[in-house]
Parts: C-alpha cells; sequence; structure tokens
C-alpha cells in the first residue's frame, strides 16, 4: 500500500535518504514499501551507490527486521531495518532495485518519438479525430541536437525532452515493473486503506522534471474503482547545489564545450524551477476552474512538498553534470527533509493527510539570530514532521547511530578476539546472555551478520551522514555533530568515535569529549534486564545494542537537555 | 564455655591460667580482633570500589587488562598483623610462664585474615554497587 518512484538524479539521493531512514526505524512496519526507480542512466555513480544500499539494506532488514524484540518499557517494537522493500521482484525477471526508464540503450528522442513514421506535416481527421503528431511539431519543440542527442546518460537538464519520452509511459503498462506495480496498486485501492504514492525528483533537472507530472497523471488512470483511495504526494526539490566551474584536469577546451553542450547547468537551475513553479501553478488553477465548473478533479497531487536549500552547496564536478559513472553528488540534508516528507504523508490516518492539493514547503530557516555567517542553518526543529514527535525521530536516528558506533569499533572488535568466549567472565553481557546459554557470536554464521551491519555502516550509513553534516560552505547543518564522525581506515568508510557517543548531538561547543563514554554505555548493556531483548544470535547481540542505547540517551541526553534547557 | 573460647575455637587453655583470666584475655583479644579486622576491611573494600570505578573500558582489551582493584583487599591482611602481635604481646604479658604463644599467635593473625578477606569478600560480591557491574565476574583474582 506504500509506493515510492524516484525520478533521477535527486529522486535516487531522496530515496537513498529514505532508506537511511527506514534503517533507523523511521519506515512503515505494517506493509511493504514498494519502490521503483526512473532513469535513464543506469550508470550514474548516485544510482551504484543507492544499488548498495539496497543491497546491504535488504539483506539486513532479513536478519533483524521484527526480530529484535522490544523496548525496555515494552510498548515498542524495536524497528531497525523494520521497513520491508517490496523491489517488485517477478518471477523469472530481473532481481534487486528496478530502474525503469522511458527510452532504450542508445536512443534519441526522434527514436523514442517514432520520428521517422510520422507525418511531415499537421494532418486532421486522422486517429479518430484528433491530429496526429507531425515532424513539424516535434522540430517546433526540439532543437536539432535535442532529437539526435543520445539519451543513455539521462535528460540532462531538458526536461522538455523527459516529459515527451514520459508521455508515452501508458505504451510500458503491460510490461515489468509497471504491470505489477499497476496490478497491486489496483489491489490496494480494493481495500480501505487504499494505496499511498510517493513522487520523488527535482523540478530544475531532467528526468526528475519531467517525470513528475506524467506519471502522476498515468498513475490517476490506474485504479478502476475507489480513485479517491489513491493518495499521490510529490517531494518536489527545487535547487540546492550547483556546480562549481572547476575545470577537470587534462580536458581540452572542445572537450569542455562538449561536455557543458551535453549537461545539466546550474546557471538555468533557477530559470527551470520557476518555469516548473509556474506550470503547476496553472495547472492548479485550471483544475480549480474546472471543478467549480464540472467538478472534475485533474489536479494529480494530493499533496506537493517543495524542498530545497538556497545556500547551494557546491558539487566541484567540472561545473556541469554530465551524468555517467562520475556523477556522485554528495548526500545532503534537503534529501532527509524530502525524505521525511514522504514518509509524513505515508503515516498520517487519511484524515490528517495534506488534502486538495496541498502545498507545502520545507528548509532551512534564515531567521536565526545570531546569522550563522549567512549561511542557511537545518537543525531539527527544521524536520518537517506533521505526523510523528520530533524528539522520537530524533531519538530514533541517534539510536540507530550509537548502536553502529558500539558495534564497528567495540561489540564487533570484541568477537574478534577470542578471549572474549575463553574468559566471558571479563564480559558480562556476553557470559550471561551467550555462553551462559552455550551460544557464540564468533560462529562463521553469526560474524557474517555481523560483518553485513558493520558493512551497512561503515560504508553506507556513517558516510552519508557525513556527508550531510560536512556542508559548511553552503549551509550549517545542526543535527549530530560533525566532529564524532571520523574516516575509516579504507577508503570512503566512516566510523562514529566512541569519544563522542554521549555528545553526538549538535551541540554549540561543537563537542567536548569525556573520554570514558564507551564506559557507561558498556556498564548500561551489563544493567539491561536479562529478560529483555531477544535470545540467540546477532539479533540477541543487536537488540541489547539498542536496547542499551535508549538507556544511554535517556540517561545522558536527557541529563543534557536539561542542563541546556 | 563462653562465646570467646567458642569463637577463638583453636585456643587451648594453658596449663596453670585460670579460666576467668583466661577468658577476659581472649575478650581483650577479641575487642583488638574487632578493631582491626573491620575498619580495615571497610576500608579495603572502599578503596577496591574507587579503583574499580577509576578504571574505564574504552576498546576491547581494557576488558581483559589484569583485574588489579583486588590487590587493595590485601589490605585488610594488616588486621592480621595487628591482631597476631597484640596477642602475642599480651600473652607473654600476662602469661610470661607459658612457652606456647608463638604458634598462637600466628595462628590468631591467620585467623583474622581468613576473617577479613571473608569479609571483603561478601562485601565485593553481595552489596550492590562496590564491584561496578561491568566487572560483576571479575572479582576471582587480580591477576586474571
Amino acid at each position: 500500500m506504500y509506493t515510492i518512484i524516484a525520478a533521477g538524479g535527486s529522486g535516487v539521493r531522496v530515496l537513498e535518504a529514505m532508506i537511511h531512514l527506514f534503517a533507523c526505524g523511521l519506515g512503515r512496519s505494517d506493509a511493504p514499501v514498494r519502490i521503483l526507480v526512473i532513469d535513464t542512466d543506469k550508470s550514474n555513480g548516485n544510482f551504484a551507490r543507492l544499488k548498495l544500499l539496497v543491497d546491504k539494506y535488504t539483506r539486513c532488514a532479513a536478519l533483524f527486521r521484527g526480530q529484535l524484540g522490544k523496548s525496555l518499557d515494552g510498548k515498542a517494537e524495536r524497528n531497525l531495518f523494520g521497513t520491508e522493500l517490496d523491489l517488485l521482484d517477478v518471477e523469472g525477471g530481473e532481481k534487486g532495485l528496478k530502474v525503469w526508464t522511458p527510452v532504450l540503450p542508445n536512443q534519441n528522442l526522434k527514436e523514442a518519438m517514432d520520428y521517422s513514421v510520422l507525418p511531415e506535416a499537421q494532418q486532421t481527421g486522422q486517429n479518430g479525430g484528433r491530429a496526429l503528431t507531425s515532424k513539424d511539431v516535434l522540430r517546433l519543440l526540439y532543437t536539432e541536437n535535442e532529437l539526435e542527442e543520445k539519451l543513455e546518460s539521462g535528460f540532462r537538464g531538458h526536461p522538455s525532452i523527459g516529459a515527451a519520452a514520459l508521455s508515452l509511459i501508458s505504451r510500458h503498462q503491460t510490461e515489468q515493473p509497471w504491470a505489477k506495480l499497476i496490478d497491486l496498486i489496483r489491489q490496494d485501492v480494493g481495500q480501505a486503506t487504499g494505496s499511498r504514492v510517493g513522487l520523488i525528483g527535482s523540478v530544475f533537472g531532467g528526468t526528475g522534471a519531467a517525470a513528475l507530472h506524467p506519471i502522476a497523471r498515468f498513475l490517476r488512470t490506474i485504479p478502476h474503482a475507489n480513485p479517491d483511495r489513491l493518495k499521490i504526494a510529490v517531494a518536489a526539490l527545487v535547487p540546492y547545489f550547483q556546480f562549481s566551474d572547476t575545470p577537470i584536469e587534462g580536458e581540452t577546451r572542445e572537450q569542455k564545450q562538449e561536455r557543458a553542450r551535453l549537461a545539466a547547468q546550474a546557471k538555468w537551475f533557477s530559470l527551470a524551477t520557476r518555469a516548473a513553479a509556474d506550470y503547476y501553478d496553472y495547472l492548479r488553477g485550471r483544475n480549480a476552474a474546472q471543478q467549480q465548473r464540472d467538478g472534475n478533479y485533474q489536479w494529480p497531487f494530493d499533496a506537493l512538498f517543495w524542498v530545497g536549500d538556497s545556500g547551494r552547496m557546491q558539487i566541484p564536478e567540472g561545473g556541469v553534470d554530465a551524468g555517467g559513472p562520475t556523477q556522485r553528488n554528495p548526500a545532503h540534508f534537503v534529501e532527509i527533509l524530502a525524505a521525511l516528507s514522504l514518509l509524513e504523508f505515508f503515516a498520517g490516518a487519511e484524515a490528517e493527510l495534506p488534502s486538495g492539493g496541498a502545498c507545502l514547503y520545507s528548509g532551512p530557516r534564515q531567521d536565526v539570530v545570531p546569522p550563522p555567517e549567512e549561511r542557511n542553518l537545518v537543525d531539527w526543529a527544521d524536520l518537517p514532521l506533521f505526523q510523528r514527535k520530533r524528539d522520537e525521530v530524533q531519538k530514533a536516528m541517534l539510536r540507530f547511530a550509537l548502536v553502529g558506533a558500539v558495534h564497528l569499533r567495540f561489540g564487533l572488535p570484541l568477537m574478534q578476539d577470542s578471549r572474549h568466549d575463553t574468559r566471558s567472565q571479563c564480559v558480562p553481557w556476553f557470559h550471561d546472555r551467550f555462553k551462559a546459554h552455550h551460544q557464540r557470536l564468533d560462529t562463521e554464521a553469526e560474524m557474517a551478520k555481523l560483518e553485513l551491519l558493520r558493512d551497512f555502516y561503515r560504508v553506507c550509513h556513517f558516510p552519508w551522514w557525513s556527508q550531510v553534516l560536512s556542508l559548511d560552505a553552503s549551509s550549517e547543518v545542526r543535527l549530530f555533530n560533525k566532529a564524532g564522525f571520523v574516516p575509516s581506515d579504507r577508503g570512503e568508510a566512516a566510523d562514529v568515535s566512541l569519544d563522542y557517543l554521549n555528545n553526538l548531538l549538535w551541540r554549540g561547543d561543537a563537542g567536548k569529549d569525556r573520554g570514558d563514554d564507551m564506559d557507561y554505555f558498556l556498564t548500561d548493556m551489563v544493567k539491561i534486564p536479562k529478560r529483555a531483548g531477544v535470545t540467540g544470535g546477532a539479533n540477541a547481540y543487536v537488540s541489547l545494542l539498542a536496547l542499551a542505547a535508549d538507556r544511554f540517551i535517556a540517561r545522558e541526553y536527557s541529563r543534557k537537555g536539561e542542563q541546556e534547557g | 564455655m563462653t562465646f570467646f573460647t567458642y569463637f577463638f575455637f583453636f585456643l587451648r587453655l594453658p596449663q596453670d591460667v585460670e579460666f576467668d583470666t583466661w577468658n577476659k584475655f581472649l575478650a581483650e583479644v577479641f575487642g583488638v580482633f574487632v578493631g582491626a579486622v573491620f575498619p580495615l576491611s571497610l576500608i579495603a573494600v572502599v578503596l577496591y570500589s574507587k579503583a574499580a570505578r577509576a578504571i574505564k573500558i574504552r576498546y576491547p582489551s581494557d576488558l581483559f587488562k589484569p583485574y588489579t582493584p583486588m590487590l587493595w583487599l590485601l589490605l585488610s591482611w594488616i588486621a592480621g598483623l595487628i591482631t597476631g602481635t597484640y596477642f602475642s604481646y599480651r600473652y607473654h604479658d600476662l602469661f610470661p610462664d607459658n612457652p606456647a604463644s608463638g604458634g598462637s599467635a600466628v595462628e590468631m593473625g591467620l585467623y583474622a585474615i581468613f576473617w577479613a578477606s571473608w569479609l571483603c569478600f561478601l562485601a565485593v560480591r553481595f552489596i550492590p554497587e562496590v564491584t561496578p557491574d561491568k566487572f560483576k565476574y571479575r572479582p576471582i583474582s587480580p591477576f586474571e
């Protein structure tokens, strides 16, 4: 009953943020969330990163989802990795994250639009009285370059190309993954709970800008009955980054011109956004007038979340976004805001949802006194929440980070040291929960689980946070304490320092470490009652870490909050 | 038989010494015994507890370091030295003609050490918060 359709590079990055939120337990545990990516640029580095994340998340969720017991008070499920992803797999088809593209490999717009079989000039009286699009019309709307350009690397900031290609989506409804998705949405609207779809895309780029309205319009045609049970929300991203015009080493002038010709250029972002906003405003106005006239409701969105940051993160990639494997834009807090907007849309009861085509916006505040050196500022108060409590969201993210920090730098190294078993009296939590029951955590099977969790944190989750917190030049992100995130000894990976366990939330003093945080956390692990959590294997270990993190947060962060309050 | 003869069961009434005199001597020694064993055990336990709390676990390898706070419990053994010395001194003073005090003084010292160690053990294992939870299975040996 939940579906996320992410279009284009920015959509993919919001989806990435959403999966990180799922891992923290902020997703949906009542039903799977279906995921579909629309992108012509499968080689895009952002997509490769998402694919890796989805793979690791899916494997972690298979191990831990619903297997971690309840909170200490027994009221809440420990739902780390609590959202099941439905990747729209079909029998005999390709497994894993699906990326659908409206154009075939090496196809250009001419081929996508069947240009060769179109009449030369506009003719009427055919096609049931409707005029067929002619070559003249295409030549009027598109330049020769746009018609000829190969589209395997995306629409590159030309939404007009994408809109034409995506308007043909109904041709693909019998193909996978659309056939399965359509079938599932029809099943959903047959039930009282209905179907909620979240669309994500930027309105200033190519694919996302082109996809949002055609996809929503197409989705509205899916239900055969109960069309009101299909709720569609859109996270529309407005510019939040730009490409700095840094020359690429060794690039010739001709190469630079060619790249500029093909790529999305930051200087057009504002204009593209304005055009998109005008277009949606026009659609909305037309809908209102039509609804008043004949009651026909055509505005396809139940809620439209506009999210952005005027701080504009600089992406040093030769000044233009030419797509391909090198396009690996760093994560940004705007993507968290957009992801949370849609999760809030999923979380609300029907009566509480924004309706009637509501437009909502979210971004960093600029009214902070004193202003942080003319940079925008985002902190926990800026998260666009209308369903969940802010402190619960904060606690979920913090809990997940603490579990990872302790696992990476303490728990896993300890399990790799054979003394934890031979001298288990030195590790009381292990002695009580595992050794006493003749269980081990260092068997091949259990270690594989623990190493999978390590990889999720070290390769995906902490580097992602590290990027979000490192926007110093454009905006100030006051969510986590950046000083606590330290580079790992391997490549782009990152860890959280154990010295910052009690100081991981942003604070004005940037964090003085106490130095014995792990000691307190360890004591919390020992003090968790033996009846709490679950028994057996890596699940029991992760459950214990989560319970200890709750206890740690309740003591360390509540006290800090009181002192600061 | 009195409480003191029961308590110091390993001591025999010396020849040519009246029971009342012996009993008074034992009462006097008992006073010193209690005055040495209890305070020194308490001091040892307090110092042990402080030392155990001072150990911070930051890295996994810290868990396996020798549990040195237990060495503070040896402080309670001074009670044996005090009690044994006092026993010997008073025995010679009160019963100068009786030659058997050396072995008894050692026995008295060891007896005091036994009691001091037993009290420390009970405190370390069973009084909440004396041993930090993270070390709850460690009070076995200072060298393990």
